[in-house]
């Protein structure tokens, strides 16, 4: 039968409950025991987002569901280890589960409680056991020190002594000030100084059409400039790929805004930043790459038949001691006192108000906005349009850097303008970056391909099943990327469609077009 | 749903205690089990302490699904349901007579309860009446204690030809010895004999043991209480094989 918890008060203690009962039942003492949890979620809070959680009790992993506590799938790890990605767990229901949450991001371990269970087994007068009740004080464990966090008790009902339960039940609430509740599992992450679902790489940036341009773009770098900041843990720690990715892409749309916001700040200041975000951009390059690459090494290996699969085990190998190195390489400048002076300085910068005044800089944000985006979207629909089958590739990888200028613009600016156009709008764009992203992906990789065959050639590799597997990986990825090129007209059609097309007009055209009259 | 009774013509051949125990390991391992008893005589409902409800008797267990559902209670153990037998199921071949289907009536019943119990045991009463007609039709498996002795294995004939009599399928039949004692000589040949005879008869033998007749005053299986005795690691046994077979 179902269990009901109601939270208590921390100041009640449960014994009292029971010599009321015991006037009506027989209460048997039955064990006490204690019970350690450990309570995971991302990061960027993917299970508390969808209102779950997760935690661990012995060997046991618990997906439970923040309405009532209810569990949704539970799994045993036997031998006990410490899985990190939904991959590491038993395949079976709670996996996919996992897997639909957590995509490529890791669980993090962010709280634990120790739980004191006292339970007690209630009589009737055949000795039958007709209610099993336990009460728990949960205790959060932090810095080697234990405090209360709330006490529960958990009514076990038994089938067929409904009315001994009601009455039971009637005696505790009387005794007992109840809430019918669970309890919270937001009161354990926040006594654990963490607040849940703060954690997102979305720019979430509130701006006002008359705001001045300055401050506006002030307002998004400080923004790009904590998510930096939040992921530097996890860069150093390599908990997973996500915060180097993260911390990536708000170098990006920092140096993206600097350029596409013109004469906001004074124009030598803007280039020293520029530059210095640049060479910091740089320097993880590379690590991104061979991230991206391991993420895919499942993928790789079910390309190809299976007497194939092992040729791949040389360059997996290779392409992880690279990583190891450059991760050492990144680590190595984060902890610098340069890199933690220069994000000082960016800082300082960004708070000063001593700043000479520029062209633009006390203009309103919207009518720069509007100008910029309509700018790029022009552009992107020139260049898209001279893209035929035999067009070099060397145009679709600027169509691809003009369309994610675009997208930052609209994720910047988007608090100014309504708010259902503006997600249309990154919606379509995305289905095309998505498709020349693809393509462009192809590319590299074959690239890479290329660059170990060579490197193993030389080396005197003898191995014929490395080549043949690397060579089946290039011939396949080059299949691929002819199609994705002769399906590129189709997706960009969609994009100029009519709709998409008069949606960025309506928005962002300042200049009224010609035949109109203003 | 696997439903599976217990039964013999005779009594006192550890068929309660055999179905006590079983249903407890099968709940153990995490299957929702229920326990119907069958038995006027209400022994199993006895060792979990349930009586039946007073306005609970043989009308309403015909009438099925919703009575029953009303009058099944939980045990102490979880995963485990009973529904305790009343002293007027003593009557309930004379009334089966009068329904149509007479056979088939219990089949029907249990029918509705096929989602929410893995697992069905049945005590049945020691005798061959329209009631145990109704098990052999709705039971999966008929487990049959026999205690090794010449009478014993004269019933076990017998109830082989009930079944070729009335075509119903033999397999259903899992005979194996109960109170079994080990220093009994003839216990010891009329097993050997059967085993090798008849491949039907399960390898494991439950053994005499008081043990289990301790079940009646301490009201609980002797699995849960004594998981280490002989008796309980016979039981635990029997359950593996059983699943093996069944599954």
């Amino acid at each position: 039968m179902k269990t009901h918890i109601f939270t208590i008060s921390k100041a009640f203690h449960h014994q009292k409950l029971f010599p009321e009962i015991g006037q009506y039942f027989r209460i048997k003492n039955m064990s006490r025991k204690r019970q350690s949890q450990w309570y995971f979620d991302t990061f960027d809070w993917r299970l508390y987002n969808n209102g779950m959680f997760l935690f661990k009790e012995k060997n046991n992993y618990y997906l439970n569901s923040h309405k009532h506590y209810q569990n949704l799938s539970s799994v045993t790890i036997i031998p006990e280890s410490h899985p990190k990605f939904w991959w590491d767990f038993p395949e079976g229901p709670f996996q996919q589960k996992l897997c639909n949450l957590l995509d490529i991001r890791a669980l993090i371990l962010l709280a634990n409680t120790n739980l004191e269970i006292s339970s007690y087994y209630i009589l009737n007068e055949d000795n039958k056991v007709i209610l099993k009740i336990s009460c728990t004080k949960m205790y959060l464990h932090q810095n080697r020190r234990s405090i209360l966090l709330n006490k529960f008790i958990e009514l076990q009902p038994i089938r067929g002594y409904r009315k001994e339960y009601q009455s039971i039940l009637k005696i505790i609430k009387n005794t007992a000030n109840l809430t019918q509740a669970p309890p919270s599992v937001n009161l354990i992450f926040e006594k654990s100084g963490l607040i849940p679902g703060s954690y997102s790489s979305k720019m979430n940036v509130i701006l006002t059409a008359e705001m001045p341009a300055r401050l506006a773009l002030k307002k998004i770098l400080e923004r790009l400039l904590d998510i930096m900041r939040k992921n530097h843990i996890g860069v150093k720690k390599d908990i997973d790929t996500e915060f180097l990715h993260d911390f990536r892409v708000s170098i990006r749309r920092t140096r993206s805004a600097l350029s596409l916001l013109k004469e906001v700040f004074p124009a030598e200041d803007i280039s020293y930043f520029r530059n210095e975000f640049k060479t910091l951009q740089q320097l993880s390059n590379r690590l991104r790459d061979l991230d991206v690459y391991i993420l895919k090494e499942k993928a790789y290996r079910e390309i190809l038949p299976e007497e194939l699969q092992s040729g791949l085990d040389a360059f997996f190998i290779d392409l992880k001691t690279e990583k190891r190195l450059e991760h050492q390489k990144v680590m190595r400048i984060l902890n610098q006192g340069d890199y933690k002076n220069y994000l000082n300085q960016w800082e300082k910068f960004l708070k000063s108000d001593t700043l000479p005044h520029t062209r633009n800089s006390a203009k309103p944000v919207k009518k720069i906005a509007s100008v910029i985006i309509f700018k790029r979207f022009k552009k992107i629909l020139k260049i898209g349009e001279r893209i035929q089958d035999d067009t070099p590739e060397g145009q679709l990888h600027q169509l691809r850097i003009e369309c994610k200028k675009l997208r930052y613009l609209l994720e910047f600016f988007q608090s100014l303008y309504p708010k259902r156009s503006m997600s249309y709008l990154i919606k379509h764009l995305k289905l095309l970056q998505d498709k020349l992203g693809t393509f462009n992906d192809l590319s590299i990789q074959q690239e890479e391909l290329k660059k170990h065959i060579s490197k193993y050639a030389k080396n005197g590799q003898n191995s014929t099943l490395v080549f043949a597997s690397l060579g089946g990986l290039i011939a396949n990825f080059y299949q691929q990327q002819l199609t994705e090129r002769r399906s590129f007209r189709d997706v960009f059609s969609k994009f100029k469609a009519e709709k998409n097309i008069n949606l960025y007009h309506q928005l962002f055209n300042t200049v009224p077009q010609s035949g109109e009259k203003s | 749903m696997n439903i599976m009774a217990l039964y013999n013509i005779k009594g006192g051949v550890g068929k309660t205690a055999t179905c006590v125990n079983l249903s407890y390991l099968a709940a153990v391992e995490g299957a929702s089990t229920l326990l119907l008893d069958l038995d006027p005589q209400g022994s199993a409902s006895f060792y979990f302490r349930i009586k039946p409800s007073k306005k609970f008797n043989t009308k309403k267990f015909l009438k099925g699904k919703k009575k029953i559902d009303k009058n099944i209670k939980g045990t102490d153990f979880d995963n485990l349901d009973l529904l305790a037998s009343d002293m007027s199921y003593r009557n309930l071949d004379i009334i089966l007579n009068d329904l149509k289907r007479s056979k088939k009536q219990l089949r029907d019943i249990l029918a509705p309860f096929e989602t929410e119990y893995e697992y069905i045991f049945i005590d049945c009463p020691p005798n061959i009446t329209l009631v145990s007609e109704n098990v052999f039709f709705a039971a999966d498996y008929l487990l049959v204690p026999l205690i090794p002795t010449t009478l014993s294995m004269l019933s076990y004939t017998k109830l082989s030809q009930f079944f070729s009599n009335h075509s119903i399928p033999a397999e259903k039949i899992l005979p194996f010895f109960s109170m079994v004692e080990k220093r009994k000589k003839m216990h010891q040949e009329i097993i050997k004999k059967y085993q090798e005879e008849n491949k039907k008869f399960l390898k494991i033998c439950i053994p005499f043991a008081a043990d289990v007749e301790k079940m009646g005053i301490l009201r609980k299986p002797v699995v849960a209480l004594k998981t280490n005795s002989a008796a309980s690691q016979a039981y635990q046994k029997l359950w593996q094989e059983l699943k093996m077979l069944t599954q």
